[in-house]
């Protein structure tokens, strides 16, 4: 009984390591009707096969990039996983048949919808056409956004949700929800306006001032990093903020209450300014005792969305199948499914 | 937020000399009537009751029993109507800076509940602001909100999409009435033949390879949300058995006819911790080495005639290779390298007796010198060094044959 009990033991995790080494799949849901795509591959031709209203599914595993020209829901298996961390879906290069880039996006994906996704390289709105308006990106980490100089008259919007922006996509106009923006001092020269952050932790790249644009607003938000003198633009409505450091970057132009913390370590419990994969923005409780303007904690946890990389899909909880089949090829499944966020 | 001041419509203003005063008179803004009022407890009464709401400016003066008249005074005041929670008021909001459009609105422990329809949004990022208009015609508008609209949700699964080995198999699609979210089921499973590349080695009883296939599963709810499992399992039906063409323990050349499509030629050989083996074929073909309990230790796909596969193994018994996928017809030679390391074995004299003792002392008297070349069979115990405790360990290997 111990040599079978080892020898189960050897098999599960023969297996186990089998289980990631599965190849990438995506689906394209049309109508009720599931088309399966497998390889490297698999998520630019569903997205060449799509029509508008079509929902792709990314499994675990990495993708090659893709062009996005009409309105889709695309789902990922997550932009990271601490318990996993290849559990979770990553765009990598070839969007648009360039090797910098991950996503590129027509003004024929307007409106399209993305969720649990690393995007490991760019993202760039195609400019033929129109620039694409109103692309909802919800728990993805984002690496980068393309620009080049003819482009900088962009229009469109992004917004994100529970979002990881590791550059801020300073050309286009942007809602962010619950989100951490890095380097958040690139969106100058070339900032635009209208801008919204609502319960983001943004931090500005180091020895470079943060520039406000003109009617953006700022509401229960945390600056860190950002040791230059404000360069507010105009009228900007930023209430119940934290500043972390000694320039009072709401001195002049803005309304509404906001407040300066000179450490870091007053503010956050864990977090010291530079980010790392799944790190934790808890506050400490003496900054809790600051409230945003809907009564909850600032910060990515306060708000109507506390952030959480957790995706909306089905997630399965439970996947026993048996190792083998009866000797007429019956096969017992048991799997367990919980609804996603 | 804006704050709303409700006053009285009656104003009562102070009369500051004595009782002598018996009338006072004032009138409004651009009034050319003057109004009488009767002086009480030396306050003037003024009626504001019919002014509408907003800033006013207010003349006034007074008289005494002798019928003398102060100078004409003024003073400015506003009149806002109060707007409690039990006024009537509707409700109006607006999305996105887009029209302003009615909706029902409840008070409840000073909260205003909305009921606003958004079934008709794009997903995304959404601003709103909400009007509450009494029926004064006082307007009060609060700061603007922002909220998301997300995809329908429902996680329940509705379809089963399967597939054996990356779509070389797709089994039926199974589509559920009744949404679930637990599957439990038994699946009749395709008949997929034998492959040289997916099989698993079963060592217990006559040793048998045993066709191992991967099912990938899709697990879809009502709006196309998908989750995604993988397993693998041993098809039952796809069994061959293993009949070793030869003992290789010890090493050599050993040839063999060259395997057909989806067969294996075995080989077995005896090892021990501590062995090093190393693996090559006479010309391209698959080699996989496998441990004595059926574990995969190395595999090598399609190796060329002049490259080697080494490893060492740690575990007694009777390990497996197979030699398959190969081209030609022609006897394929697998040549093995089989070093057994003898612990103990000091001198290298392929037996343990006394001279290793000698050999082993030596070497911890001179360790320096010898420390690069002293075999692994001298550590005894494994620790990384050769000291007394390796001295006593050979001695009682050697009082132990």
């Amino acid at each position: 009984m111990k040599k079978n009990y080892f020898l189960l033991l050897a098999v599960i995790t023969l297996f186990t390591v089998s289980a990631k080494a599965q190849t990438p799949v995506a689906t394209l849901y049309h109508n009720g009707e599931i088309t399966v795509f497998h390889g490297y591959n698999a998520f630019s031709n569903a997205a060449n096969a799509a029509v508008d209203d079509d929902i792709i599914n990314l499994s675990p595993g990495v993708f090659g990039g893709a062009t996005i020209s009409h309105k889709l829901k695309i789902y990922g298996a997550g932009m990271y996983n601490l318990e996993d961390e290849k559990n979770a879906t990553v765009i990598s290069s070839g969007g648009g048949n360039n090797a910098s880039l991950s996503l590129v996006f027509t003004n024929g994906a307007n409106g399209t919808y993305l969720e649990g996704l690393y995007i490991d390289k760019s993202i760039q709105g195609s400019k033929t056409g129109g620039h694409p308006d109103q692309l909802t990106f919800n728990k993805c980490l984002t690496k980068s956004f393309y620009y080049n100089s003819g482009n900088q008259e962009a229009a469109n919007t992004l917004n994100f949700i529970n979002c990881i922006l590791m550059e801020n996509p300073s050309t286009i106009k942007r809602n962010c929800f619950n989100c951490y923006c890095n380097d958040y001092a690139s969106m100058q020269p070339y900032g635009v306006a209208n801008n919204s952050y609502i319960n983001c932790v943004l931090r500005g790249r180091s020895n470079n001032s943060i520039s406000l644009s003109m009617y953006d607003v700022y509401a229960n938000c945390i600056f860190i990093s950002a040791t230059g003198i404000p360069n507010s633009q105009g009228y900007v409505n930023a209430s119940n903020n934290i500043y972390v450091g000694t320039n009072n970057i709401f001195a002049t132009a803005v309304n509404g209450e906001n407040w300066l913390i000179p450490n870091i370590s007053d503010v956050f419990k864990t977090f010291d300014g530079n980010y790392t994969l799944g790190c934790d923005f808890e506050l400490t409780d003496a900054a809790k005792q600051y409230l945003g303007t809907d009564g909850t904690q600032i910060g990515i946890y306060g708000g109507t969305v506390p952030f959480t990389p957790v995706v909306g899909n089905p997630r399965i909880t439970k996947c026993i199948v048996d190792r083998q089949t009866s000797p007429e090829g019956m096969l017992n499944v048991d799997i367990e499914v919980k609804e996603g966020l | 937020m804006r704050r709303f001041i409700s006053l009285s419509v009656t104003i009562a203003i102070a009369i500051l000399s004595q009782a002598s005063i018996t009338h006072g008179y004032y009138w409004f803004d651009q009034e050319s009537t003057v109004r009488q009022s009767t002086i009480v407890s030396g306050k003037m009464q003024i009626d504001a009751g019919t002014l509408r709401d907003g800033f006013h400016t207010l003349f006034y003066m007074v008289s005494d029993d002798q019928g003398r008249f102060s100078a004409p005074a003024h003073s400015y005041f506003a009149v806002f109507s109060s707007i409690g929670i039990s006024q009537s008021f509707t409700c109006k909001y607006i999305i996105d800076n887009g029209q302003a459009i009615n909706a029902p609105g409840t008070f409840s422990s000073n909260r205003l509940n909305l009921n606003i329809d958004a079934s008709q949004l794009p997903t995304g990022f959404h601003s709103i602001d909400v009007l509450i208009c009494g029926n004064n015609g006082f307007t009060s508008k609060g700061p603007r909100g922002y909220f998301i609209k997300y995809p329908d949700s429902d996680g329940s699964i509705k379809s089963i999409i399967r597939w054996v080995n990356s779509s070389e198999e797709i089994l039926p699609k199974i589509n559920l009435e009744n949404p679930t979210f637990l599957i439990q089921d038994v699946w009749q499973m395709p008949d997929v033949a034998f492959s040289t590349d997916r099989f698993d080695l079963n060592v217990e009883g006559n040793a048998t390879a045993i066709s191992r296939n991967e099912l990938e599963i899709i697990l879809t709810d009502k709006v196309g949300r998908s989750a995604f499992a993988f397993a693998t399992y041993n098809d039952m039906r796809q069994i061959q058995a293993v009949e070793a063409a030869g003992d290789i323990t010890g090493g050599g050349e050993f040839s063999h006819p060259a395997p057909e499509d989806g067969q294996i030629t075995w080989w077995t050989f005896r090892g021990a911790q501590g062995d090093s083996i190393s693996l090559r074929a006479s010309r391209s073909s698959t080699l996989q080495l496998f441990a004595p309990d059926g574990t995969e230790m190395m595999k090598a796909t399609k190796t060329d005639a002049t490259t080697a596969w080494s490893t060492s193994i740690n575990k007694k018994g009777t390990y497996y290779v197979a030699q398959h996928s190969t081209t030609g017809t022609n006897d394929l030679k697998l040549i093995f390298f089989h070093k057994h390391l003898l612990y103990g074995d000091v001198d290298g004299s392929a037996m343990v007796d006394v001279d290793d003792v000698n050999a082993m002392i030596n070497l911890i008297l001179n360790y320096d010198q010898y420390k690069d070349q002293y075999p692994g069979s001298a550590d005894l115990d494994g620790n990384g060094l050769v000291d007394v405790d390796d001295v006593n360990a050979l001695i009682n290997i050697i009082l132990a044959q």
